[in-house]
């Protein structure tokens, strides 16, 4: 339907939609600064060679493996 | 494998096809909703998966979830209004939610987390996969058949799962008698349900001061305080208060819920770019995003495979969303005459940088908690993020009308002709 309008509806149409598409993308930048931060504070641990865990190698409770 | 793929090729293919559907079925203000419709279901899925994988065998689990993804996605075909569309949609989240969450604890079972970053690699690439072949099939089957199509033609995907899953699945899993955290499962939905809702309507089916918003907003807070009250109480509950203890855990989550929020927030309104300004086709539309697949597809694989060689995982969620977040600003710059090749370009970066960061938290989050709690760990890793890609696309969304048989909101024209007037991201209309 919006190809069939006028040409100047149409320039209208389109660069509303262009512009309104392209807010998203900048309103989402300070989530993904966000993200970034958040993943800084991952923690690393050393990832389990069996699925049958030996004491010294996982945490058998769900407390932060770090402490 | 097979799983993964049915539930992603679902979560995709509906992309390239929003606007014929909500054209459709006169709906254009509730795209969101069509789309986080899924994820609005896998909420309370993710929540029932970690609940119910302990007294049911994966196998018998993994077929629960497949009929119910197949039930719901016959009832989104014969869907003949935009709220039918909706609650079928989110009929069909809760199978394809159980099929996702399912298909990572079980690979959990069987595979040591050293080994896990592969196989959680292949499920990374198995969704890019989906990803790439989701938005092509949808704007293919749009263009040619009906959208409905779109819904009918998992029946027979869903078929061919059934019976893999039946012959080739072992039945794995111990059997227990464990008590399910029903009331737990009901609050999180309600509560997830409710402040989804707020954002997604809020500000477009009805004012944000309104009492329906109000009262929106007011009920997802309480039943949040009442599900974190159950849960302390439970003896098994749904989501262990314990798991938030776990720093790995409760920092994959957050990062999930943000990566979800960008990620699907930025996704969803590419092929609306593609086939209201530029004017393309559906299946164009869909051909036109393969930039980013391939980069999450690839993505996914090389890290998999580096971190099963010894590589730590830490720094590719640091530098995927660090990517990510430059996708997203790239994709900020675009306009009515950008070309094809640079949107190419810009979401081959989003894609690389989800890619790094989507599926090595599983990884990461599987091998720091205890043994017995993967599922639930799992599961609720998942949850966090699909509810931020359920708030992203809510709170990002443009409201923008699309094409095809679609009302204007408002009509203001110097030709005479209607003009949109699309409403900011504030809420407002200008």
């Amino acid at each position: 339907m919006i190809r069939r309008l006028p040409l100047d509806a149409l320039s209208v149409i389109t660069r509303a939609i262009s512009d309104s598409i392209s807010h998203i993308y900048l309103l989402a930048i300070p989530v993904g600064v966000v993200a970034v931060l958040l993943s800084l504070r991952l923690p690393e641990v050393k990832l389990r060679t069996s699925l049958h865990p030996i004491a010294d190698e996982v945490p058998m409770s769900n407390a932060d493996p770090l402490q | 494998m097979l799983g993964m793929l049915l539930a992603a090729l679902d979560a995709t293919i509906v992309s390239t096809a929003l606007p014929t559907i909500v054209g459709d079925v006169h709906g254009a203000n509730h795209l969101s909703w069509v789309r986080s419709g899924v994820p609005s279901g896998l909420h309370g899925e993710y929540a029932l998966v970690g609940q119910a994988r302990r007294p049911l065998r994966s196998k018998v689990f993994f077929i629960a979830a497949i009929i119910n993804f197949l039930v719901g996605s016959m009832l989104c075909g014969l869907a003949t209004n935009m709220m039918m569309l909706i609650l079928f949609r989110a009929l069909q989240g809760l199978g394809g939610g159980g099929l996702m969450v399912g298909a990572q604890a079980v690979i959990a079972d069987v595979v040591p987390p050293r080994e896990r970053g592969k196989y959680s690699g292949l499920l990374g690439a198995v969704f890019g996969a989906a990803t790439v072949l989701g938005p092509l099939l949808g704007g293919f089957i749009v263009e040619y058949w009906s959208w409905r199509w779109i819904f009918f033609v998992n029946l027979p995907f869903g078929i061919v799962a059934l019976a893999v899953t039946a012959a080739a699945l072992p039945n794995a899993g111990e059997r227990k008698q464990h008590v399910i955290d029903y009331a737990g499962i009901i609050t999180l939905t309600l509560a997830a349900s409710a402040l989804i809702l707020f954002t997604s309507l809020g500000g477009s089916s009805f004012p944000w001061t309104s009492w329906k918003s109000i009262a929106l907003l007011i009920g997802g807070v309480v039943l949040t305080f009442v599900f974190i009250t159950i849960e302390r109480r439970s003896r098994e509950p749904v989501l262990p208060p314990s798991l938030f203890a776990n720093r790995v855990f409760s920092s994959a989550s957050a990062i999930g819920f943000v990566v979800g929020f960008a990620m699907f927030g930025a996704m969803t309104y590419l092929p609306v770019y593609f086939q209201d300004v530029h004017g393309v086709s559906p299946t164009n539309s869909g051909l036109r995003l393969l930039p980013m697949m391939v980069g999450l597809f690839s993505a996914s694989i090389i890290v998999g495979q580096l971190v099963v060689r010894g590589w730590r995982y830490r720094p590719f969620p640091i530098a995927g969303t660090a990517v990510m977040t430059i996708g997203i600003g790239l994709l900020g710059t675009i306009g009515v005459t950008t070309s094809t090749l640079v949107t190419g370009a810009y979401m081959l970066i989003l894609g690389v940088g989800i890619g790094l960061v989507m599926q090595i938290l599983v990884t990461a989050v599987q091998n720091a908690v205890n043994p017995a709690d993967v599922g639930a760990a799992t599961a609720g890793s998942n949850f966090f993020r699909s509810i931020g890609g359920s708030f992203g696309t809510a709170v990002l969304a443009p409201s923008t009308p699309t094409s095809s048989r679609t009302s204007w909101p408002r009509t203001s024209s110097r030709a005479g002709s209607p003009v949109p007037c699309p409403r900011s991201h504030t809420g407002r209309r200008p």
